[in-house]
């Protein structure tokens, strides 16, 4: 009997075809986008110097020689990257390009006594490591004036050590797998996806009560068991909501090629479970009450679209901020659980913390599948 | 007039996604807006978010400490490992420092090729290689000062005093922004008026437009373009309400109005809504079922917000997604408020306002020669 069932409401979860359109377009969709606009920031911004015009104020051929030397030298601790990409310009040139942020991000003038300036557009990173880089030079002439007045005997000890490149700091990198924070965005859209497939077993409360569907007054008639109904309508939609999740994942990882980082098969079990959320919570909501249809997807709607939106859908530090000053939302909020499921995996495997999300989201969706099925068997009728 | 006061009947059945939708916009925008509203007067250094571990507490760890506290913000307490890579993660800190018992001491006596200051941070973030150039700025110049005689409290006040020193650095902006806040409210209310709008309006249109009602109001007397002309009314009322409404809200929340920038941000974001009102009233006549309203809203809210530059500032997004954006109203709207940010005036930003509008009619055109064909197919 379960199998003969199970057979039909997969039938019918399988034919539904604008509900399978939205779930595996969704993330289709706005995987592409996401991939599009944050694809390569990460790589780019690690590997791009920052770009700056330089002015000469001077012609001292010295001068110019030196800071030619310095700037061009400068590059980050892996020795590899130049910070900076330089255009040596005319001041009218340089400005125009400054107003252009795309193309100058700051100019550095050059004064006929040697000494560095920045002229910038607005505040921001790149400034910063541009006044970094002139703040640098400067002092180094400040302490050669200020040596040579004071104890010029120990000048050559200075000026020897400046022109030594040592270092005081051993860096480090931050453990994980993938550290681009803009995977976030992804994380968040899995969980939407996920949750989004409640709104396939929200029908299985209104399926089986013979008040509110035609389908449920049809089965409520005939001698299939309640319970036996929305069991196989559960089992059957968390199937088709996993395959169409899988699908998406599937499309993320081997089109897009996006690295979430970690195991790939535990990433795709994780997948699996965040669906059963999802489901499960559907399945609960779907039999609340005898309410209209369109009010219960509204409250799903609502719950996924606030949770996403907590979990960092449209602000990917969003999670972070609610960590900071509310850190109990993230962890009731299941949007918020499935994010930081993928997160765990990727930047520190499957450990203790990913085991936490994992008896999180068993936790929840069993309590969702009880809640339903009380709540579903409770239902009796006026007989006449 | 029956249209008109059916429409809102019918308006009044999508309370709950509007009371979300419009939830969503006000928390969002009010956690930004807490977060950041720097202005741009005069130069200063993006400050970074620190955690140090000091297991030296010699004299040279605490100068360090102190020259870093005066430019970036040290947190304070015990993390463990794993809230420590959560905030490099999410860059809510650009750098973990341990300083090794023993730096100081092997420091002053230039011995530092073994004992160096652990700085873990993530390789992907610039503002992590930034706090590094700053601490060997420091390390450089007081060991600088020390071969050149002085003793290590000169040279640490020394180091620290040229390293404050931003004099050399100045902003050459026209006009020069005092406060953000109001950029970063008003920069997140398109996300406000696409939902609400594609929420409100949309179904309600495409209820309209169903079949088996089109059929119906066909073959009573109230003529169609009455019936036109009433839906146009609403729709561009319940744009009005909406959109004064957010404006309100977002002035409140951002502390500013009435200012001559003000103004012109109003002017972009009404240009925006009367673009989104002609979209939606496109997309009605492409014979969508009113079941897939809520996806599609979901659908064009978050992509035009991505593409546009609402949620990630255009300087972020790649450039293929640039040019895609650059077919979108949001992404002229965002551009639009850049150059109000820069202190241009309304000539500056007609080109922007004017591209929102093209985009506008355009969609509404083709939307209403579908609706037409669709017209003529059923007939």
């Amino acid at each position: 009997m379960f199998m003969n069932l199970l057979g039909k409401q997969l039938k019918l979860g399988f034919r539904d075809k604008s509900n399978i359109f939205w779930t595996l377009m969704f993330p289709v969709l706005l995987g592409t986008l996401f991939y599009i606009a944050f694809g390569s920031i990460y790589d780019t911004f690690l590997q791009e110097p920052v770009k700056t015009a330089v002015v000469f104020e001077t012609d001292n051929p010295e001068v110019i020689s030196n800071t030619k030397s310095f700037l061009e030298g400068l590059s980050l601790n892996d020795g590899s990257t130049k910070l900076l990409d330089i255009s040596y310009l005319e001041y009218s040139e340089a400005e125009a390009l400054l107003k252009d942020d795309e193309k100058v991000n700051g100019i550095i003038k050059v004064a006929d006594t040697g000494r560095l300036s920045l002229d910038i557009y607005s505040n921001g990173v790149r400034s910063t490591i541009q006044q970094n880089v002139v703040t640098s030079y400067n002092q180094s002439l400040e302490l050669i004036e200020r040596t040579a007045k004071d104890h010029p005997e120990n000048l050559a000890d200075v000026i020897a050590g400046l022109q030594k490149d040592t270092s005081h700091i051993a860096a480090k990198s931050l453990v994980g797998d993938n550290k681009d924070p803009f995977l976030t965005y992804f994380y968040s859209l899995l969980s939407m996806t996920a949750l989004f497939a409640s709104l396939s077993s929200l029908k299985i409360g209104n399926r089986s009560q013979a008040n509110m569907s035609a389908v449920g007054a049809r089965a409520n008639v005939s001698p299939v068991r309640r319970m036996m109904f929305q069991a196989t309508g559960f089992v059957s939609s968390y199937i088709v909501q996993t395959v169409v999740l899988e699908i998406a994942l599937l499309y993320m990882m081997f089109v897009l090629k996006i690295n979430f980082g970690g195991d790939k098969p535990l990433i795709l079990a994780t997948a699996a479970l965040a669906s059963l959320v999802g489901v499960s919570l559907g399945f609960f909501i779907g039999n609340i009450g005898s309410f209209r249809i369109e009010k219960k997807e509204g409250i799903l709607v609502a719950v996924t679209l606030v949770g996403c939106s907590l979990s960092g859908l449209m602000y990917g530090d969003m999670k972070a901020i609610i960590t900071e000053h509310c850190p109990i939302v993230n962890k009731l909020n299941p949007a918020a659980v499935i994010s930081d499921a993928f997160y765990c995996l990727n930047m520190f495997g499957p450990g203790e913390r990913y085991l936490q999300t994992v008896i999180f989201m068993l936790g929840i969706s069993s309590v969702f599948i009880i809640l339903g099925l009380v709540l579903g068997r409770k239902v009796s009728y006026d007989s006449v | 007039m029956i249209v008109f006061k059916t429409f809102f009947k019918v308006l009044k059945e999508y309370k709950v996604s509007l009371i979300m939708y419009l939830s969503i916009t006000i928390a969002v925008i009010c956690i930004l807006s807490s977060v950041g509203s720097g202005g741009n007067t005069a130069y200063s250094s993006i400050s970074q978010g620190l955690v140090i571990v000091d297991n030296d507490r010699s004299e040279v760890s605490k100068g360090l400490i102190s020259y870093l506290g005066n430019v970036n913000t040290i947190l304070e307490g015990d993390y463990t490992s794993d809230q420590i890579t959560d905030m490099l993660y999410y860059t809510r800190i650009s750098n973990y420092l341990v300083i090794p018992e023993g730096f100081g001491a092997a420091f002053l006596e230039g011995k530092t090729s073994n004992l160096k200051v652990e700085s873990t941070k993530n390789a992907g973030a610039r503002m992590g290689y930034s706090v590094e150039t700053e601490m060997e700025s420091y390390f450089r110049l007081t060991s600088g000062y020390l071969k050149g005689g002085y003793s290590f409290a000169e040279a640490d006040s020394f180091a620290r005093e040229s390293l404050a020193n931003t004099d050399d650095v100045q902003i050459v902006a026209e006009n020069k922004v005092a406060d953000e806040k109001v950029f970063v409210v008003f920069q997140y209310l398109p996300y406000g008026i696409l939902t609400l709008l594609l929420s409100a309006i949309f179904p309600v249109l495409l209820r309209f437009g169903s079949s088996l009602l089109s059929k119906r109001t066909g073959i009573s007397s109230y003529p169609a373009y009455k019936k036109q002309t009433m839906l146009t009314l609403a729709s561009a009322t319940t744009t009005g309400i909406f959109t004064v409404f957010l404006i309100i809200i977002a002035s409140s929340l951002s502390g500013e109005a009435f200012s001559d920038r003000w103004w012109l941000i109003i002017i972009d974001v009404l240009v925006l809504a009367v673009t989104v009102a002609m979209t939606i009233v496109a997309l009605s006549n492409f014979r969508i079922k009113p079941e897939a309203a809520s996806g599609i809203t979901n659908l064009v809210s978050l992509s035009f917000c991505f593409l546009g530059g609402i949620f990630v500032p255009l300087e972020y997004i790649g450039n293929t997604a640039k040019a895609i954006g650059q077919f979108l109203p949001t992404y002229w709207y965002s551009e639009a408020m850049q150059r109000i940010k820069n202190g241009s005036g309304f000539g500056d930003i007609v080109n922007c306002l004017l591209i929102q509008l093209m985009f506008g009619i355009m969609i509404l055109v083709i939307g209403l020669l579908v609706g037409k064909h669709n017209v003529k197919k059923a007939e």
